[in-house]
C-alpha cells in the first residue's frame, strides 16, 4: 500500500523528482505535436517555439494529399485487424485446449510457446524472407499477417489460458450436461465470461501489429503495399518531406495506439500480468 | 468431478492446439532450423541452394572478424547498462509514487507515454529532437549552457551508444516502474513498522524490508529486460542503422547489415545461430540460478 510521506522537505524533492519525470517521458511526444502544427519556419529558427503560438494545420492535409500516407494507414489497418482475427482464433481454441486437457505434450507445447518469446525477430528474419519467397508470400499484406499470427499467437494463447484456468469448469459441465459439445461450450459458456481476456489478447495484438517494422520493411518492397511504420522510417535522411509532415505522419501513426493503450489500460496490464483480470 | 475423454473426445485436445502448432512450426521453429542449415553455406546471391557447401567456414570466419567481435561488445553493453537504467529509472519511479500526493494518478499515466508511443514514431521523434543543429535538445542544452558547442548525438563516436541507451530508458522504464510499484504495493506495512520500531532508518528499512520484498519481482524484470535487449531492432536500426563504425550494432542490427546489404545470406544466418545461441544460453543461466536461489531459500 501507499506510504504516507514523512516530512515536508521529502515531499517537495518527491514531488520536484516526478514533475521532472513527467516532463522527460512527456516532452518528446509534445513536441511531436507542437512541431506538427507549427510553422516550418518556426521549428527551424535559433529559438523554435516552445509553445505552439501560431498553429496551422495545413502539414497534415499536405501528407494526405501527397498521397501515400493514406494508403500506408490503410494497409496497417487492413494488417492490423486481420492479425487480430487470425490470432484470436487460433490462441482461444489452443489456450482452450492446454487450459483444459491434460494431454501427452501439452507441457512440451506450453515449453515452446515460452521459448519463442525469447526469440529475437533479427535472427529469424533471413530465413523467414527465404522461405517466405519460396512461397510466394514476399511483397503481400497476407504474408504480413502470418507472420504476425506468429509472433503473437504464442504470448495470446497464455494469456487466454490463464483466464480460462480461472473460468470455473462447473458451469461448462453443466452446459455439457445439457448436451452442448465441447466446442459449443466454448463458443456459449466460457467465451463470454472470459471477454476480458479476449479484449485484452485483441488490443495487445492490434497494438503490436500495428507497431510492426522489422517484417514489414523486409518482407514488402512496394511502395503502395507499404505500412505506416515503414512509410514514417523511410521519410529519414529525405529532406524533401517537410519535417511538420513528418511529425504530422507520427501523430496520426501514434494517436490510435494512445487511444487504444489509455482505453483498455486495465485490460492490458492485467492481460500481461498473469490472467486475473476478473472482478 | 472429471469426465474420462470418450471418442472424438480423446483428440479435441490436439485438434485444438494444432492451429498454433502448425503456425509456429512452420514460421519460427523451421526458420531456425533452416538458418542453421543456410549458415553451412556460402551463399552467392539470395537465391538458396546455389551456395556451396564450407561447412563450419562461416563460423571460423565469424571468430577473426572484428565486426563480429565489435557487436558482441556493443551487445552486452547496451544490454548491461540497458537493465541498470531501466531497473534504476524504474525502481526511484515506481518509490516516487508509491507515496500518496495530490496528482498521482495522472503522474501515473503520463509516464507510461514512452512506453505507449510506437517504436518508429519514437525514433523519429528523438531524431529530430537530438538534430546537431536545429534540434530542441542541443537549443535548450546551449541555452542552459550545458553545452558549448552543438553535439552530434548520434553521430559523434562517443555519443552514439549513451544517446541510445538513455532513448531505450526513456522507453522502457515505464513498464519496469509500473511492474515495482505493484510490488512495492505488495509489502506489507505491518514490516516497516516491525523495522521503524527496532530502529531502522529509511535507508536500513529499504534495504532490509524494500528490497528482499521485491526480489522476485527485480528478478523477474531482470530477465525480461535482457531478453528484450537482446530482442531490441526497431529503435536502434531506425535511429542509427549500427550506428558510427558500429558503435551501436548490436548482434540483431549486424545480422540484418550482413543479410540484407552485403547479401551474404549463409554469413549472416551464421551470426543468426550464435545470437541466438547466446540467447537460449543467458536464459538458461538465468533460469537456473534463479532456480537454486529459490531452492536454497
Amino acid at each position: 500500500m501507499a506510504r504516507r510521506l514523512r516530512s515536508r522537505p521529502t515531499r517537495i524533492a518527491n514531488c520536484a523528482l516526478v514533475v521532472c519525470l513527467c516532463a522527460v517521458a512527456s516532452f518528446p511526444v509534445y513536441w511531436m505535436f507542437v512541431t506538427a502544427v507549427s510553422p516550418e519556419r518556426e521549428m527551424y529558427s535559433a529559438n523554435p517555439p516552445l509553445f505552439p503560438w501560431h498553429t496551422k494545420i495545413k502539414a497534415f492535409a499536405d501528407l494526405l494529399a501527397a498521397g501515400q500516407a493514406g494508403e500506408w494507414l490503410l494497409n496497417s489497418v487492413i494488417v492490423s485487424f486481420c492479425a487480430v482475427a487470425a490470432t484470436l482464433v487460433a490462441s482461444i481454441l489452443s489456450g482452450y485446449g492446454i487450459s483444459r486437457f491434460r494431454f501427452r505434450g501439452s507441457t512440451l507445447f506450453g515449453v515452446l510457446l515460452l521459448a519463442t518469446q525469447m526469440l529475437p525477430q533479427a535472427l529469424i528474419v533471413v530465413p523467414v524472407y527465404i522461405i517466405f519467397r519460396g512461397l510466394h508470400l514476399l511483397n503481400s499484406l497476407f504474408g504480413l499477417v502470418v507472420i504476425k499470427l506468429a509472433i503473437n499467437v504464442p504470448v495470446a494463447t497464455w494469456i487466454l489460458k490463464g483466464y480460462f484456468d480461472t473460468v470455473p469448469r462447473e458451469i461448462e459441465e453443466a452446459a455439457l450436461i445439457d448436451g452442448c459439445t465441447r466446442l459449443q461450450a466454448l463458443r456459449r459458456v466460457v467465451l463470454p465470461t472470459a471477454l476480458p481476456a479476449v479484449i485484452a489478447v485483441g488490443v495487445i495484438v492490434l497494438i503490436e501489429a500495428w507497431n510492426e517494422y522489422l517484417f514489414a520493411t523486409t518482407l514488402i518492397t512496394s511502395q503502395q503495399r507499404w505500412v505506416t511504420s515503414v512509410g514514417l522510417a523511410s521519410f529519414i535522411g529525405m529532406f524533401t518531406v517537410p519535417i511538420e509532415q513528418v511529425m504530422a505522419g507520427a501523430l496520426l501513426f501514434t494517436l490510435p495506439v494512445l487511444v487504444l493503450y489509455f482505453t483498455f489500460q486495465r485490460y492490458i496490464v492485467s492481460g500481461l500480468t498473469g490472467g486475473a483480470v476478473k472482478g | 468431478m472429471q469426465r474420462r475423454p470418450r471418442g472424438t473426445e480423446q483428440h479435441l485436445p490436439y485438434i485444438l492446439v494444432l492451429p498454433t502448432l502448425l503456425i509456429i512450426l512452420t514460421i519460427l521453429i523451421y526458420p531456425i532450423i533452416q538458418g542453421i542449415a543456410t549458415s553451412l553455406y556460402r551463399s552467392e546471391g539470395l537465391q538458396p541452394g546455389t551456395g556451396r557447401f564450407v561447412g563450419l567456414d562461416n563460423y571460423l570466419r565469424l571468430l577473426k572478424d572484428k565486426e563480429f567481435w565489435n557487436a558482441a561488445r556493443v551487445t552486452v553493453v547496451y544490454a548491461f547498462w540497458c537493465i541498470i537504467g531501466t531497473l534504476g529509472v524504474g525502481l526511484g519511479t515506481a518509490l516516487l509514487l508509491n507515496q500518496r500526493f495530490a496528482g498521482r494518478g495522472i503522474a501515473r499515466v503520463i509516464m507510461t507515454l514512452p512506453w505507449a508511443v510506437p517504436e518508429v514514431a519514437a525514433s523519429l521523434i528523438w531524431i529530430w529532437m537530438l538534430n546537431p543543429d536545429v534540434g530542441i535538445v542541443n537549443v535548450l542544452a546551449t541555452r542552459l549552457g550545458l553545452i558549448t558547442h552543438n553535439i552530434r548525438w548520434l553521430n559523434q563516436i562517443e555519443w552514439a551508444l549513451p544517446t541510445m541507451l538513455f532513448v531505450t530508458i526513456w522507453k522502457v522504464f515505464p513498464f519496469s516502474s509500473v511492474v515495482l510499484l505493484t510490488a512495492l504495493q505488495a509489502v506489507p506495512e505491518e514490516l516497516y513498522e516491525v523495522a521503524a520500531i527496532d530502529g531502522a532508518g529509511t535507508w536500513h528499512s529499504f534495504r532490509q524490508v524494500t528490497i528482499p520484498g521485491i526480489r522476485p519481482t527485480l528478478t523477474l524484470l531482470t530477465l525480461l529486460v535482457t531478453i528484450w535487449s537482446l530482442k531490441r531492432f526497431t529503435l536502434i536500426w531506425v535511429m542509427t542503422q549500427g550506428g558510427p563504425v558500429g558503435q551501436t550494432e548490436t548482434f540483431g542490427l549486424i545480422v540484418y547489415r550482413t543479410a540484407f546489404k552485403f547479401f551474404d545470406m549463409g554469413y549472416a544466418a551464421a551470426i543468426g545461430v550464435v545470437g541466438l545461441a547466446i540467447s537460449a544460453i543467458v536464459t538458461a543461466v538465468f533460469l537456473w540460478v534463479e532456480q537454486r536461489r529459490t531452492e536454497a531459500a
